[in-house]
């Protein structure tokens, strides 16, 4: 296939409409996300961007392109173009919501004090979200001190881990915390850096892992809460389907996973069921019919 | 290593179970166990038929998934004649699981398929050519044009006018046209093949500048 | 036509225009259904299977769904028993589609939840027809 450079003379490419359409139903049918008829500009100026950097002469091949099975990363690059995907503490911090205010009471509701409450996140990245989940417990669950919460995150990219262990993290990291939060949860790390203390870092445990890997994820089991937000996505089915079954069977019954809220286990599963907390939308691994 | 203590029946065991002792464990009480024994049969193409059976009988959603999941690992055309007996199944999810799983069993479900597209059944047809929205457009353009030139059921035509919308190019208009004047009466094919039409046009309309 | 319906005590003018969830996981029929509720001036949502289109239903106050049978991860029959089970939804009109024709099939429909069924492919008069009466009358 020529480069753009290659093929001086060819003609710009372009987006009618019937394509964009196409272009549309095929993105929701595989992802879910849907375009109104108001984003056709951006999402041509986005496509024609992607057409020319694969070397795709057109649309029509570009789209050919994007149906075979291998087309992963082509995926992940149109996904990252129309979703934002920055991470910063207290993300979608409605979860954390539903996760005090719905999730936990219902879990609690049969288990004695003292027992343990099993939390995962994955991918966690550089650990904005595993310990958002720690401070947002400390700071909102009064019953914190009754049980033993174990929060385990895990990534599949070492340096991103390493990172999250060290815990330091820049002014925009913060945005969403209050001045108070900061003041008592983390301390100045050079000159722009806010570095978590110790009681805090020491909460998490960072572990290595790859989702797709169904051995090494039989390592996490026994499970009351999952968070996997914004990777699923990404996957294509294969992948995904591989995953969300590790995670069916890293849970206990009744147990829940929580996803990034541009997706849905509509396009992947039906192994969990749909509970709707006022807070969020999150699914649980029930057992047998209610 | 494992990072906690698990309380399940563990996998290790559970795979180096002799075949027999798993299919036991595959009809027994504790669903779990019926889970994993699915999953630890997956890499065994003599436990085809069983997976199969145990589908027409098992209700439980893991389970199920489990017992595609591993019919779809063992692949090839053996497993892909078992998966298609359960589109005649009375059972939606069944059905729905079949479609998905032969449309996971890739290129080795096309002589099965090609079968079920001449099916007298017109339902199990119209879950046919949903298979071929998986397939590269040059492996389902041939069954769709099959299809749109002489299928004589209305939502079979339209299963695969849907199809084409995504998957169809150029050689189809002809074709679509001439099921425009079949079904000149139903609004609704009238309807779906004025939008694949319009797809595929899109595309073609300017490959002549 | 054979619905379960018990005449409304009144006229109903709402505020705000009807909502309707299109459930099926062929696209050109939830645009062809789009265009003709679109019409009566209804507003349109879309799923494209069971499951999607319970997640819409619990978080949008739909006045109807129109739901069809064969769909991947979650049928039309299983959609209807979750909607029937969840309270927030329980109470919403749904209006079951089918390429099946048979008299069971029928009666399968309304013991699942629906309380209405069209035989596939459906002309725009009996769409419009069904919709009007499911969203206009109380539902038994």
């Amino acid at each position: 296939m020529l480069t753009p450079a290659q093929r001086p003379f060819a003609d710009p490419i372009t987006i009618t409409e019937p394509e964009y359409r196409k272009f549309c139903e095929y993105f929701y049918r595989r992802t879910g996300i849907a375009f109104g008829d108001s984003k056709q500009y951006f999402v041509d100026k986005r496509l024609i961007d992607r057409i020319q950097k694969s070397g795709a002469a057109n649309f029509e091949s570009y789209f050919e392109g994007l149906r075979r099975r291998d087309a992963t990363v082509e995926i992940e690059h149109l996904i990252n173009l129309f979703t934002v995907n920055e991470t910063y503490f207290y993300r979608e911090v409605d979860q954390f919501d539903c996760l005090v205010n719905g999730i936990l009471p219902e879990l609690v509701a049969d288990r004695r004090k003292g027992e343990r409450i099993r939390i995962w996140t994955m991918p966690c990245s550089t650990g904005e979200e595993p310990y958002s989940i720690a401070l947002y417990l400390l700071e909102n669950w009064r019953q914190v001190d009754d049980y033993e919460v174990e929060i385990i995150a895990s990534d599949i990219d070492t340096s991103v881990l390493r990172a999250a262990e060290a815990g330091i993290y820049d002014i925009r990291s913060l945005h969403r915390l209050s001045r108070d939060l900061v003041r008592r949860y983390f301390e100045p790390a050079g000159p722009d850096g806010f570095q978590l203390i110790d009681a805090i870092r020491q909460s998490v445990r960072f572990t290595q892992v790859n989702a797709t890997d169904v051995g090494a994820m039989r390592g996490y089991n026994n499970l009351d809460v999952i968070f996997c937000r914004n990777m699923l996505i990404y996957f294509d089915d294969r992948s995904r389907q591989q995953t969300v079954e590790s995670f069916y069977d890293g849970l206990r019954q009744g147990g829940f996973i929580c996803l990034g809220h541009s997706e849905s286990m509509s396009r992947i599963s039906s192994l969990f069921a749909v509970r709707k907390f006022p807070q969020a939308i999150v699914y649980q691994k029930s057992g047998g019919p209610r | 290593m494992p990072l906690i203590r698990d309380d399940r029946p563990d996998p290790e065991t559970v795979s180096s179970l002799p075949r027999e002792a798993l299919f036991d464990q595959l009809a027994g009480a504790d669903i779990g166990k019926r889970r994993l024994a699915a999953l630890a049969l997956s890499g065994d193409r003599n436990a085809a038929p069983a997976l199969a059976a145990s589908l027409e009988t098992e209700l439980e959603p893991g389970v199920r998934d489990a017992l595609f999941r591993s019919l779809v690992m063992i692949g090839g055309t053996p497993a892909a004649k078992l998966v298609q007996r359960l589109l005649r199944s009375a059972d939606a999810g069944l059905r729905g699981g079949a479609v998905e799983a032969l449309k996971r069993l890739g290129v080795e479900a096309v002589p099965v398929l090609d079968i079920l597209l001449d099916d007298p059944d017109s339902d199990v047809r119209l879950l046919a050519i949903e298979v071929t929205r998986a397939w590269p457009s040059a492996l389902a353009m041939p069954r769709l044009l099959h299809i749109i030139e002489q299928d004589p059921h209305a939502n079979v035509c339209g299963a695969a006018v849907d199809v084409a919308t995504e998957v169809g190019t150029g050689d189809l208009l002809p074709a679509l046209a001439g099921l425009r004047v079949r079904f000149v009466n139903d609004p609704f094919l009238v309807f779906a093949i004025g939008v694949a039409s319009s797809r595929i046009d899109g595309d073609s309309g300017r490959r002549g500048a | 036509m054979n619905l379960h319906l018990i005449p409304s005590t009144g006229p109903v003018a709402p505020a705000s225009p009807l909502q309707v969830l299109v459930i099926d996981d062929a696209t050109v029929v939830r645009l062809y259904y789009r265009q003709i509720l679109e019409a009566e001036g209804y507003r349109v949502y879309e799923a494209i299977n069971g499951l999607e289109g319970l997640e819409k239903a619990v978080e949008t106050p739909f006045d109807l769904c129109i739901v069809d049978i064969n769909m991947p991860i979650m049928d039309g029959y299983a959609f209807l028993h979750a909607l029937r089970r969840e309270p927030i939804t329980h109470a919403i009109p749904a209006l079951m589609t089918s390429t099946e024709a048979s008299a069971e099939d029928h009666r399968i429909a309304l013991e699942a939840g629906a309380n209405a069924y069209l035989i596939k492919p459906v002309a725009r008069e009996a769409l419009a027809l069904y919709a009007a009466a499911l969203l206009g009358g109380s539902v038994a």
